[in-house]
């Protein structure tokens, strides 16, 4: 991928302060993200992961602080525009009628649709077939979304946002309810698109998977960037330690990267729940 | 398909009432029966179509809205708050205004129907809320209706509002269907615009959201849209339920279930539904016709009962 | 001749004057009478002297419904409730068996003096209604002088009819229509007219939809002349525009008032004459 593409899609956020009800939510985040990356945001419960996905991808409220995809502004394009260039998927998918996969599908490219018309063009039709093709679930285009297992879903999800061949791809906690055979598979599927060029960011709670899958880690906790850099980097037993307040082992294995074991915290004063 | 059904309910309709006149007899009717034929049954043949599709419609359109299966402009409180808006017109003089206020008051009540149940359920509702603030409307207009009936001097006043909750066709007239009309065809158009954004929200708020679409936008144009023409409609035959309800469910297993291909089949078969009923009350026995909207709830309300079974099994 | 002893003679002078005197005694006529009903009120108010009359009702006020508004308007009026009747101290009260059950009920309770009078089906009835008031009201004279004036009325109505009735029907609000055994439609057939609601099966009082009467229309339809509500249902049936659309060889309405398609007794005598100016017109 070339530069000006990186330059055209490249995704700053820019100081965003957050608060509702009176809480702060964030606290001045400031993060330069590149398409061809994929990155993990990571976080204890209530560190402010989705609010900060959902105010990347235009859909936040009650917030302060700019967010440049490439030169322009977030907030000045048009919702159809921005639609098209960014894919949200949202935590809980919510279905609400049983359509068929290909339907579903098909939904994705409402941004690049017109008011009066509900008819789709050629281009519409290669990007849906595409997407099915990407995430192989064409042989169940056919089929109601609600006959579907959780790893079919998964991928009919993606599908459906990869339909509106989005630059950037931000996905809320997408490996929820998957056993970890379709979490890995998702994890190449991912892999597959960012090598593509697509930007790919993603809220997990796995941090063994984190490792795994992601060219960068972004952690927070209480809406603080607490760390931003390479699994590595980031991932350190310490570090994990003063976010999660767990205790972590981590060993470096050449195959796939390092893997983290994490045990409870031995220290009997600290809780959780408090 | 659909098409095919309502030309031959039209035709029935022109035929049908307390007097058969049967298609052959049509080029050669005698003055009474041309009256007949042209001022009483035509209106009304009309008048059942365009409120029946009016009514499939709007529910059809409610239905991917609020993703509830069991919104419907009557069931929610919608039309009653027009009827209420009609009454209160007639009841204040200013009816007698002009010839439009009527239906601009039951559009008015109509309106404010609307933007109560937004406002008292939210966008995201579960079932149960929804039934309650149709409930809590159609109460609200019931008890209206009756304060305002019980302070008119008028000596038919509870044969007024028995004309007005039940519904009917009957003695309709070229001036109710246009009177009606303008209010219909604008807010069918607003209903129309929603279209995609109906589709999207599919995947709910948040999801419509993603794929760009406005919410508020939608919100006031089904609001302006529903309003319009369920307004219009009351205005014109009193309150008829269930077939906003009954229709996007019968449809489907045919058209399956992206709200914006229901909408249109909706009202063609909403229209061939009411048009359907009607010509059966025509042969109610006895002296009276039966209410169109007594029908209806005849026909809706078991429907609505095997919606709710389904529904709980679905739950449990 | 008769032939009486002279003590014979006496004895039976003192006992008539006797009687004279105490017959006051024997039925003394109520001095506060109240009227919960618009059509007795309107006999009342006939028979009755003026400061016998305690109040009449709240509709004998509304000129649409009422001939004698511009009379009433001296009396007071009631909503023809039982309190505020109760509060009028009547020692008679004039009601129809139609006026609302809770108040005839709570009137009965507390022993007033209430007498109830039926819807009157015929002219006849109409007439013993007339009397009875008149002499509850202790002036028999003036029940049988207005019984006289109303079928004076009546006959020059029927003098006036011709010899061939037309068919006509009487078209309220809602379609109300009177059927043969109404007053109303006694009067309409002895001033020259047929009614036509047995066409559609109706015998006292019905509904009659505009379909039906399409197929079988009166010569002369009578519409009330004003009703206030525009657009209610009651309205929109009589002023439909099919009624004006018909030829008038075949149906013409004849716009009639409305105030007098209720009442009876003295209520009559307008009627009549109503009757025989429609004719004349038709």
């Amino acid at each position: 991928m070339n530069t000006d593409q990186n330059l055209s899609s490249a995704l700053s956020i820019k100081d965003i302060v957050q608060i509702k009800e009176d809480t702060l939510i964030l606290d001045h985040l400031s993060i330069d993200l590149q398409p061809g990356e994929l990155i993990a945001l990571l976080g204890p419960n209530g560190a402010g992961k989705s609010s900060l996905l959902a105010i990347a991808a235009g859909l936040g409220s009650g917030h302060k602080g700019e967010i440049f995809l490439g030169n322009e502004l977030l907030y000045n394009l048009s919702a159809s525009e921005r639609s098209q260039r960014i894919g949200f998927l949202p935590q809980r998918a919510e279905i609400a009628w049983p359509l068929d996969v290909i339907t579903f599908v098909g939904l994705g490219r409402l941004p690049y649709q017109g008011r009066f018309t509900s008819q789709r063009s050629v281009a519409d039709h290669n990007a849906i077939t595409a997407a099915l093709k990407e995430t192989g679930v064409e042989t169940m285009r056919d089929r109601s979304v609600d006959s579907l297992s959780g790893g079919e879903l998964s991928r009919v999800l993606l599908a459906r946002v990869l339909a509106g061949e989005p630059e950037w791809l931000m996905l809320d906690e997408p490996m929820t309810g998957l056993d970890p055979g379709h979490q890995f598979e998702l994890c190449d599927l991912l892999r597959k698109l960012t090598s593509d060029g697509k930007g790919i960011i993603v809220t997990l709670h796995d941090l063994s998977l984190a490792a795994h899958l992601a060219d960068r880690v972004v952690l927070l906790k209480n809406g603080k960037l607490i760390a931003d850099g390479t699994p590595r980097e980031v991932l350190t037993a310490s570090r994990i330690h003063e976010v999660y307040g767990v205790a972590c082992d981590v060993q470096d294995t050449s195959s796939t990267g390092f893997s983290l074991t994490l045990r409870p915290n031995t220290s009997p004063k600290s809780s959780h729940w408090e | 398909m659909l098409i095919a059904v309502v030309t031959l309910l039209s035709i029935l309709s022109l035929a049908s009432g307390r007097i058969w006149i049967g298609p052959e007899q049509w080029l050669s009717l005698d003055t009474l029966s041309q009256t007949l034929m042209w001022d009483l049954r035509l209106p009304r043949t009309l008048l059942a179509l365009m409120v029946g599709a009016s009514l499939g419609l709007c529910g059809a359109a409610l239905q991917g809205f609020t993703r509830n299966p069991l919104a419907d402009p009557a069931l929610l409180g919608i039309s009653s708050m027009a009827a209420l808006g009609a009454i209160l017109s007639i009841y204040l003089g200013l009816s007698s205004l002009e010839p439009w206020v009527l239906a601009a008051a039951a559009i008015t009540g109509a309106f404010v129907g609307i933007v109560l149940l937004i406002l008292l359920s939210g966008l995201a509702n579960t079932i149960t809320s929804f039934i309650l603030v149709g409930v809590i409307l159609q109460t609200l207009a019931s008890a209206g209706v009756a304060l305002t009936l019980s302070m008119s001097d008028n000596p038919w006043a509870s044969d007024e509002i028995i004309n007005w909750l039940l519904g009917s066709l009957q003695d309709r007239s070229w001036e109710d269907f246009l009177f009606a009309l303008p209010g219909v065809l604008i807010g069918t158009a607003f209903i129309m615009l929603t279209r995609p954004a109906l589709d999207a929200l599919s995947l709910g708020e948040i999801g419509a959201r993603a794929l760009g679409v406005n919410l508020r936008n939608t919100q006031w144009l089904l609001v302006l849209g529903v309003g319009l023409v369920s307004g219009s409609c009351v205005a014109a035959t009193g309150e008829i339920g269930f077939v906003g309800f009954i229709v996007p469910h019968l449809l489907r297993p045919l058209v399956g279930n992206l709200p914006s291909k229901l909408l249109i089949p909706s009202a063609f078969a909403g229209g061939a539904m009411l048009l359907a009923a009607d010509i059966a009350v025509r042969f109610s026995p006895g002296a009276q016709e039966l209410k169109l909207g007594v029908a209806m709830t005849l026909i809706g309300a078991p429907f609505f009962l095997m919606l709710l079974i389904k529904l709980r099994r679905q739950a449990a | 001749m008769l032939r009486l002893r002279p003590w014979r003679a006496i004895a039976l002078m003192v006992i008539l004057t006797i009687l004279g005197a105490t017959s006051p005694l024997i039925y003394a006529a109520p001095t506060r009478i109240v009227s919960i009903n618009p059509c007795l009120d309107q006999i009342l108010i006939e028979v009755a002297d003026p400061q016998q009359i305690a109040a009449l009702s709240y509709y004998s006020l509304d000129p649409l419904s009422s001939l004698i508004t511009d009379r009433a308007k001296h009396f007071p009026s009631t909503y023809e409730s039982a309190e505020e009747v109760m509060a009028l101290k009547p020692d008679l009260v004039l009601a129809s068996a139609y006026s609302s059950k809770a108040t005839l009920r709570t009137l009965k309770k507390l022993n007033v003096n209430l007498v109830l009078f039926d819807l009157p089906n015929s002219i006849e009835i109409s007439a013993q209604q007339v009397l009875s008031i008149a002499e509850l009201a202790g002036h028999p004279e003036r029940g049988l002088a207005l019984n006289q004036r109303i079928n004076e009325a009546l006959a020059r109505a029927k003098i006036q009819s011709s010899k061939t009735p037309i068919s006509a029907l009487v078209y309220q609000e809602n379609g109300f229509v009177p059927g043969d055994k109404t007053l109303i439609s006694q009067v309409m057939t002895l001033s020259g007219f047929t009614n036509q609601a047995s066409a559609y099966g109706v015998k006292y009082w019905g509904i009659v939809h505009l379909e039906d009467l399409l197929h079988s229309p009166p010569k002369v339809l009578f519409t009330p002349t004003t009703r206030n509500e525009v657009g209610s249902w009651s309205s929109r049936i009589i002023a439909h525009p099919v009624l004006t659309k018909l030829p008038t060889n075949i149906m013409r309405e004849s716009p009639f008032p409305e105030n007098l398609m209720s009442c009876a007794g003295p209520t009559l005598i307008p009627l009549a004459k109503a009757f025989s100016a429609a004719l004349k017109s038709n």
